[in-house]
Parts: structure tokens; sequence; C-alpha cells
């Protein structure tokens, strides 16, 4: 079954809905955020800190986000280390995303030794001035012990305008090696269910097509499953 | 006394398992090598798993529960093994070289079924046993790489649409390849269910 995850982000005080990962509309409560997608039975759950720090609090904070969520649930942009990874998985954490660079890929290696691959999501953002070929992106993905990939187009962020298929299928071929995820510009559920119905996509993850009103002016959290699950997955 | 014994060996997600039976009312108390209780009087030891299997196997070893844990099966005491915990109940891992703990006889084989060999997600399980067929639902969630692999394959009480073992029962010992307190209400009702039957009995 394909599955279909709500992202959220938080920036130090506040979950913000982003436009180019860039603070937008403020979404209020992260455990608030957290909760609904939880009772909505979310397929899986990733909560961003683009500019986390380790602190007392910070800790206290990511051990409330596991406590609140009883789905799946992905942090991204925490883990830089081996004891922040012990620790957050012996929380009850299931995933990391550590984005996919050279700088990284020993961590993630080493995540995936002990936790197994399906603790690993490797993060690559779209950048498409750069030429980067899906033999080498393969090689890195194999080697960083990932289970799984997410491409996030941040150009898309928040846009709403619609995946960039045609863009995005150069990696179609990744898909033979492991799940691939796509984010970035998902405009509703009636693209959703056309996207999931692609063999070679496992999952989408959007932030604010489920944090924002149809419009994105205004905050709304939804998670309407039965908008996509009728379509033959 | 009923008790709910709760294995940590340094590598299961025992705070979220012991959360989630918590929010039903049930108290568990964790177990680990520290303590000097002799355990004797409890109902249901479970062990929790996450990782490798000779992560798992090698983390046990280390914790010095390897006995307590065979011999809590060979007492009848209920035994709930949950995903990697679930597979060292069994002989070897195709995955990985230690022995397991040979609790049920056969081995933990890599997955066949699914387009990747990891199998992650949500998942149509169906349970056949009437005992559990309430629970049969496309709600529980899987992540792992290999699977239970039983030499008595009617010990196998459910299965996922691809076929892939989702929930076993040999006697006293219950095996769980999916992750119930990642699996929403649906599977922590199922875990707090199979634990309070054993308190029931």
């Amino acid at each position: 079954m394909k599955r279909v995850i709500p992202a959220i982000t938080f920036f130090n005080e506040s979950v913000f809905v982003t436009l180019q990962f860039q603070k937008r509309l403020d979404g209020g409560d992260l455990l608030n955020s957290i909760r609904f997608f939880s009772e909505s039975d979310a397929d899986e759950l990733i909560v961003s800190f683009p500019r986390y720090r380790n602190s007392e609090s910070n800790s206290l904070l990511l051990k409330s986000v596991i406590e609140t969520c009883f789905v799946p649930l992905n942090i991204a942009g925490v883990v830089r280390d081996m004891n922040s990874a012990t620790e957050l998985f012996g929380l009850g954490l299931d995933k990391v995303s550590i984005t996919l660079t050279s700088k990284n890929i020993n961590l993630m290696k080493e995540i995936s030794s002990r936790y197994g691959s399906q603790a690993i999501t490797a993060i690559v953002k779209i950048d498409r001035t750069l030429d980067l070929t899906t033999t080498l992106l393969a090689d890195q993905l194999l080697e960083s012990g990932a289970g799984e990939v997410l491409f996030i187009d941040i150009a898309k962020d928040g846009s709403g305008s619609g995946l960039d298929l045609p863009f995005l299928e150069k990696f179609k071929s990744l898909s033979d090696k492991m799940p691939v995820l796509l984010r970035g510009g998902c405009s509703g559920y009636a693209e959703l269910g056309s996207v999931l119905n692609l063999n070679w996509i496992d999952g989408i993850v959007a932030a604010s097509m489920f944090s924002c009103t149809a419009d994105r002016q205004s905050i709304l959290l939804n998670y309407e499953r039965e908008m996509w699950s009728n379509h033959d997955l | 006394m009923n008790q709910i014994l709760l294995m940590d060996y340094g590598v299961g997600n025992s705070a979220k398992i012991k959360q989630v039976l918590e929010m039903k009312a049930l108290n568990v108390t964790v177990v680990d090598f520290k303590l000097e209780d002799n355990f004797q009087d409890y109902q249901t030891l479970i062990l929790p798993g996450v990782g490798s299997f000779d992560g798992c196997m090698k983390s046990l070893e280390a914790s010095g529960n390897l006995d307590f844990i065979k011999q809590a099966a060979s007492l009848g005491k209920r035994v709930i093994g949950i995903c990697a915990g679930a597979q060292i109940i069994f002989e070897s891992s195709e995955e990985g070289s230690c022995k397991g703990l040979g609790i049920i006889e056969g081995n933990v084989i890599a997955n066949q079924q699914t387009k990747n060999v990891l199998n992650v997600g949500r998942k149509i399980v169906k349970f056949e046993d009437s005992n559990y067929s309430r629970f049969s639902s496309d709600r529980f969630y899987f992540s792992h790489s290999f699977q239970l692999n039983p030499v008595d394959k009617s010990c196998i009480l459910a299965k996922t649409s691809e076929g892939i073992p989702a929930f076993i029962k040999k006697k006293n010992i219950y095996c769980i390849q999916f992750h119930p307190e990642k699996s929403g209400m649906l599977g922590i009702d199922f875990l707090s269910d199979l634990v309070l039957e054993s308190l029931v009995n």
C-alpha cells in the first residue's frame, strides 16, 4: 500500500507552514499538530527541525514529540551522531531522515547497521542546476544503508502548484533499489490520488496540503484518508 | 499477583510499548539486567526489538537476560515478541550469523514477496484464527526486511495480503511481526488484548 505522509516543520518556538522552506504561516503548537495526525491515523508522520540545537529543553521536547505520536514517526534535522540516534530510537522513534551527503554517509551507515535500513530515510534535495546522474545517486544510496529515499523539491515547497513529475521521473529507476518518496508542491487530494497510481512512487510527503485550506491562506489541519484510499493502490 | 514484564535490553523501543499498555491501564514492569529482583510470579514477558537480528542477540547476551527469556518460555509464561524481538525467538536468521533463542523451530528469511526486500508501511493483515479475526485490517505498520519462517506452518495465524507472516502463536509463545505500538488504536488494542488474555487465564 502506498504511503501518504504529512510533514510538519518546527522552527524553535512554533510550527510553520513554509514556502521554499522559509516561514510563511504560523501553524501553532507542535504537539497539537502531532496529536491531530496521530489521531487521524496518518500512514506516517515526518517532523523537521531545521534550526535544531542540542539543549535540555529540546531533548524534553523531542521526548514529548515521541510520546504524543502513535503512528510511525520520522524526525529530520536532529540526529547528527550515534548518541542522539540511540537516545531517540530508545524512546520509540521509528526513523530518522538525514540528507545524503559525503559528510553524512558514515553516520547513516552506522545507524543502518545498528537499527536496520528501515530506520533511515535518505533525503535528496532537488537542485535543478546540478547534473546528478541516477547511477551515482544509486551508488551513494546503497552505500549509505538507507532503506528509502525522499526527494524534496525545495523550489516547489508550499506552492501547491503540483509535483514536477516530468523532472522527478529521471529518478524513476531508483525505485528498483528502494522505496521512493516525493515531496514538494502536491496540489491536493485529486493529484495525490493520481500520483499514487504510478508504480515507481511508494509514497508522497506533503506539508501545506495537510496544514492549510485549499487556497493555502489559512491553517486547517486535515488528513482525509478516504479521499485517496478508494483508489486502486 | 498479575505482572507484565517488558524486557529492556538496549535495542528495543520498550518506552513506547510501556506507554501504550499503560494507556490501557495495564501496569508494566520494565526488566533489565540492573534489577536484582527475582521475578517468578508474572504472567507475561514482552520482548521488543528494533534493528538487526545479530544486533538484538548481541545486546540480549550482553544484558544477561537471555536465560531469563528461555526460562519464561519453558515455564509456560506468555512470551510476546515484537518485530525483531519476534525474530530472535527463532533459531537463526539469513540476516546474520548469530544463533537465535531457538524457542520456536524455524528460521528468519529474507522477504521475497515485496517489490523491494524492505516491507515498510501499513499493510493488510487477515487473521485466520477466530479469536483474533476482529483485528483484520489494513492499518498494521510493518518495517522489516526479513520474515518469520516457522517449521510448523499451522502456527501462522495471520499474514499480510502479500503472504508475509504477521502473527504466529506456538503454545505460549506469540510473535508479532508488525509494530502494534505504531499501528494506531487498532494496534494498541491488539497488543493490550493479547496481554489481557494472559491475565484473565
